[in-house]
This record gives structure tokens, sequence and C-alpha cells, in this order.
């Protein structure tokens, strides 16, 4: 039963998909509002009725302010699942999105259920998607593009490229992490007939490209742009649209969270595949404290770096278009954070993990098949970080001061005597 | 026989297109319709002055003209942009948060110094043009210099204040000015003793539609001393008599 089961990679990323919807639903009611999440209950509502500009995290595009409206209105009010139900279906169907873009892409049931897997625990990933915040949304759109592409692309199918343009134009509107796979994808529906061997289209380039400008210009313009028609409504032309998104661009680039996270917190892009990251987030409720750490789970994420080493020396190899596209939406997303030299924080990774994961995934299946690793070490694996994962998930679910086990990685990041942390 | 494949694809592409620019002449126009400021009646070439006390009236001032994503030109010694959070937005509340009318928790901390910042909060004002008196704006010449938020050629500063697009000057370099706006002019604007048939028309040259004008006394400001007034009512004066 349970082989028929493993089988069958749909039972298993919709498993997969419910047990990360329980791990970032549970105690979701017990766990009180971050300062910021007060702010953004306050700049959804008021964004969506009076088209006035959100006051916290205002440098990123408002679609965030959108889901939180919207899901506060089916939920009757701003509760634990009104504030954040945007965020926790975002997280957890994320899982899905990876499990079936990497099934869609290799064709390989251990490799897709190892990324969905590595995400599915992944305590920074949990832990973001617990808050009423865009990060977990903007990697569920990105995914969701990036699945609506790809097979745009192989079944030289329109409709789905023309849906892949508006996913990624949502997601541009989440956060700008969007523009990096749109850019990606982009550039492979256009040059298809290059990079794919015996590729099947029947379209010419001069249509190629106009296909290419409508699904992924015009369509995630027009999309990224209705996002904007609360503030619009205030009687911004169009004319101001452009010029304050230019504005909003040199603000993300300017932008620094508190003293604290400047000092105390990574503000690198680089460490994060390097050494154990977090971001941390502390509340005083009703004379309570409390701590969030978000912190990826260190076990996975190390592998990310020579595993995309490996894809590379494949690729070369070999050539084929699907390994070439994972290893370029994963270069595409991270090395710009690279290069950036800006204070970029760990909460900006839910948009590039994913595409480690995968990375990661297609090297311990590779090596798994080449007999170069045993199914007892990988199994050994993921009991280990199964784990890691379970003892680091009080730290995602605000409750990292009540276990004293924690106590060394709290100490580290307890931001008691510091300024409070702004995104 | 039916069109082939790539006509029909073609033909969607354009129809997606013009649907595309369609959409976006469209939110262009209903941007320019949501704005509301008070019309000329006809035959009127000037409208009324509105003379108000302190600078935080002035906001009571903009909501009696029934103002909506007006571009505002300010002619002051201060902002008035001193940016205010109230405590409400941040302040962690038991589930279910509040959703309440921002407007209104705005209003209720209204100040002197504040009320411009609030009012592009609330939506009366969408832009704004701060004309310095020149020795202030020497003054502060080298700090909005240094500022990355600002932008700057000559003696103009273009920058945002939040998502308000704002821009600095002096009266002397300020440019036309297409389309509406709402002028206010503060009684310490003429701390350099600027002559007010000067100052008037200079802004009658620059802002060629002017719907709504704000006379600010500011009693509340102890620098601005009696002559400042003098010329502020000199200033209403001209611009009654103004053809």
């Amino acid at each position: 039963m349970s082989r028929k089961v493993f089988e069958n990679h749909h039972a298993v990323f919709l498993l997969m998909t419910l047990l990360a919807f329980a791990l970032r639903a549970w105690g979701i009611s017990g766990q009180p509002p971050f300062e910021d999440e007060v702010a953004i209950a306050h700049s959804a509502t008021d964004y969506m009725e009076h088209g006035s500009w959100s006051l916290v995290m205002w440098e990123h595009p408002q679609l965030r302010n959108v889901v939180v409206y919207l899901s506060g209105k089916i939920s009757g009010g701003y509760t634990a699942w009104g504030l954040r139900a945007g965020s926790i279906l975002c997280g957890s169907m994320s899982v899905l999105l990876l499990g079936y873009l990497t099934y869609s892409l290799f064709k390989n049931r251990t490799m897709s259920y190892l990324a969905a897997f590595f995400l599915c625990i992944d305590p920074l990933h949990i832990a973001l998607t617990r808050q009423a915040v865009q990060e977990g949304i903007t990697a569920f759109l990105i995914l969701a593009g990036l699945l609506a592409a790809y097979h745009g692309i192989k079944k030289d199918n329109i409709s789905l490229s023309y849906l892949a343009g508006a996913l990624f134009g949502l997601a541009s509107a989440s956060k700008w992490h969007g523009l990096f796979p749109w850019a990606v994808s982009a550039a492979a529906y256009v040059l298809a007939p290059l990079l794919i061997q015996d590729y099947k289209g029947t379209r010419n380039m001069p249509l190629r490209l106009l296909n290419g400008a409508t699904a992924y210009l015009v369509i995630p313009l027009a999309v990224y742009t209705a996002v904007f028609i609360p503030w619009l409504d205030r009687g911004h032309s169009l004319g101001e649209f452009v010029d304050f998104q230019t504005y909003l661009v040199k603000s993300n680039y300017l932008h620094r969270a508190s003293p604290y996270a400047e000092t105390h917190l990574s503000i690198r892009a680089y460490q994060w595949f390097v050494w154990p990251t977090a971001w941390a987030d502390f509340v005083l409720y009703q004379g309570k404290a409390y701590l969030d750490i978000a912190m990826g789970n260190f076990l996975v994420w190390v592998l990310t770096l020579p595993s995309l080493y490996y894809a590379l020396k494949r690729w070369l190899e070999e050539k084929g278009f699907e390994l070439g596209f994972a290893i370029a939406v994963f270069i595409f997303s991270y090395f710009p954070l690279l290069l950036t030299s800006r204070s970029l924080y760990v909460f900006s990774a839910p948009a590039v993990i994913p595409f480690a994961f995968l990375l990661s995934a297609y090297a311990i299946s590779q090596l798994l098949k080449s007999g170069a690793i045993a199914r007892r070490t990988l199994v050994i694996y993921l009991v280990t970080i199964s784990l890691v994962s379970a003892l680091l998930y009080p730290l995602s679910t605000m409750q990292a001061l009540e276990y004293s086990y924690l106590k060394p990685i709290t100490d580290l990041y307890s931001p008691e005597g510091h300024d409070r942390s702004t995104r | 026989m039916g069109m082939p494949k790539s006509r029909v694809q073609v033909a969607l592409d354009g129809l997606i297109i013009i649907l595309a620019i369609c959409f976006f002449a469209f939110l262009d126009q209903r941007a320019l319709s949501a704005r509301k400021l008070p019309r000329k009646e006809a035959g009127q070439s000037t409208v009324p002055a509105h003379l108000v006390d302190t600078q935080q009236d002035v906001y009571d001032a903009y909501q009696k003209m029934g103002l909506f994503g007006a571009r505002v030109v300010h002619l002051n010694r201060f902002f008035n942009l001193q940016e205010y959070v109230p405590r409400e937005l941040t302040r962690p509340d038991p589930f279910p948060l509040p959703a309440v009318d921002q407007g209104r928790i705005y209003e209720r901390g209204l100040d002197s110094h504040n009320w411009l910042y609030i009012a592009t909060r609330t939506g009366l004002v969408r832009s704004i043009i701060t004309v310095l008196p020149d020795s202030v704006f020497r003054l502060r010449y080298n700090d909005l210099r240094d500022n990355p938020d600002y932008s700057h050629r000559q003696n103009l500063f273009k920058g945002y204040a939040y998502d308000a697009p704002r821009s600095i000057t002096t009266l002397d370099a300020l440019h036309r000015t297409e389309g509406p706006v709402v002028v206010n002019v503060d009684a310490g604007y003429f701390i350099d003793g600027s002559d007010p048939a000067w100052v008037l028309s200079k802004l009658g040259k620059a802002c060629p539609d002017i719907r709504g004008v704000v006379l600010v006394r500011s009693i509340d400001e102890p620098d601005v001393d009696r002559k400042m007034r003098e010329k502020l009512d000199t200033f209403g004066e001209l611009w009654k008599g103004r053809k």
C-alpha cells in the first residue's frame, strides 16, 4: 500500500502539502502579532479602501496588502487567520508547486519528493509563511510562474506562456525578486528552438518574439500596474507611477533595517549557504516576551553550493535544457543578491531556496542513481534533517524562549535592549 | 479552411496589446478624473483666498474646498511634512486586529508641523512643490544636496514625501507648472522681506491655473512678526484685485 502511494507522485505531493500546511498553521491563533503585522493590517485596509501607501515595508510593491485585505475579508476580520491565511496557504502550496516543477523538469519522483520535502520542513520558510509578510507570497507566485512557463515552452502552448507572464507580474508586484525568474523564462521562451534538442514548436522567430513580448512584457506589465490601482485612484497619473517606481528602486537599494539588524544579524547573501544565518523578531505582548527566529535547516542549505557545482558539471557534459533552466533560475535569483552592496537579510531567501533545494535534490538523486551514495545514507540524512527541523520548530512559532535547549540560539539573537527591527 | 495558426496567434497578440494600451489609457484617465479641486466659475479670473490663523488650519481649509489628489504649491519657510505615525498603527493589540479608518486616526494627531504630511496620507494632497524663502533655501541647500533621497539640478530638488512627489525650490527657480494647483502662502514666507507684488507676479507666471489660495497668518509661530503678516495681508489684497 505504502509503495503504491510512494509511486503516485500526486498523492505524495498532496500529503506533503498537508504536512506543510499543518506545520505552518499549527498554533497560529496563539502566535501574537508583530508590530509589523499590526501595521500591515492597517496598511492593507487603508491601501485597498483609500489607496494610502503602506507604512510598513513601504519600499516594496503592494500585492501583500491586497492578499492580507482579501484574507481578512474572507475571515471576517483580522483574526490570526484573517491576517496570515494568505501567507500560510501560499507557503503550503509552494511545496506542491516545487514538487510539480521538479517532476515536470526531470520526471524523477525521488528528486521531486526531496525538493518538496526540503521546503516543507524548512524552519525559515515555516517562520516567514506563518507571518503576514510578502516573502511566502512572492515565492509561491514565482514557482507558479515557472511551472506555467516551463510547460508553455515545452508544449509550445501560448496560453500557458500568457499565464506565466501574468504570474510573474503578480510575483514582481509582491517583491521584485519576481523579476529574475521572469527574465530567465522570457529568454528561455524566445530561445527555445536553439536551446531544446528536437524542439517541436512551429513558431518562427518573428512570431516567437511577438508572442514573447505579449506574454512576458505586455501582460506582466499590465498585471503589475493593476495591483497599484488603489494608489492610482488617488489621482496619480501613469507618468507619476513610473517616476515613483524609479524612486522605490532607489529607496530599496538604500534601505537599512534597524541598528540591531545591521549589527547582529546577517546582512550578506553570500553567508546563507556557508554558515547558519537568521532573522529575528521580538514582541512584548500582554506582558510576555516572544522571540521568533527565522533560521534555515543548515544541514539542507549547506548542500546548495556543492550541488550547484555538481549540476553545472553535469550540464556542461549533457547540455540538457531542463537542467540548464533550473541552474539559470537559481543563479539569476541568487547572484544579483550576492552582488548588491545594500544590506540583504536572510528573510529574502524564500525567493531563492526553492531552487537551491531543487538543485540539492537533483544532486542527491543522481548520486543515489549512480551508487555514489547508498539508500541507507539518504534515509539517515532525511531522519537527521527532520529531527533538526523538529528541534528548531519552536524558533519558527515564537516559542523560542520556552525551551531551555534553545537558549544558546536565543541568547545569540535576543534583541533585548536593542532597537526593534522593521523590514 | 480556417486561418493559419500563426495568423490567429498574431491576431491574438495584437488584440492583447491593444487591450493593454486601452487599459493603461483608462487608468491614466481615471486618475485624472479622481482629482478634486475647486472649479473656477464662468467669468471668474481668480478664486477667493481663504485666510486661516495657523498652519494646521490649512488642513481644514482643504477639507472645506473638497480637495482630493491636489497638487500644492507651498510658500513657507517650513515643510510642514513632519512624519507622524499614530501609535494605534503599531500597538500590538490582541486579535482580531482593528481595521479602523486611518484618516480619522491621523487627523487626531494634526498639528502645525505635520499637517501637510497628514494631508498626503489622507489623500487631500498628492504632490507638493515647496517654495522656500531664498535665505532658508541657502541654509538647507547643503543638507538637501547631500541627501540621497533627492535629485537636484541648480536650485531645484526633487524627491518624495513617502509616496507624494515633492520639489523644493525658490520662487525665482520655480518652473512653470501646468495643470491645476492650490497655493498656500504663509506669513513666514516673507522672512526675507520679499515684495508681495513680486511674489504674486512670479506665482501667476509659474502657475497659470490656480484653483485655491490659502493665506496663513501663523499666529502660533513666535518668529512670524507683524511686518510679515502685513505683507501677507498685502498679498491677499493684491490677489483679490487680480484680473
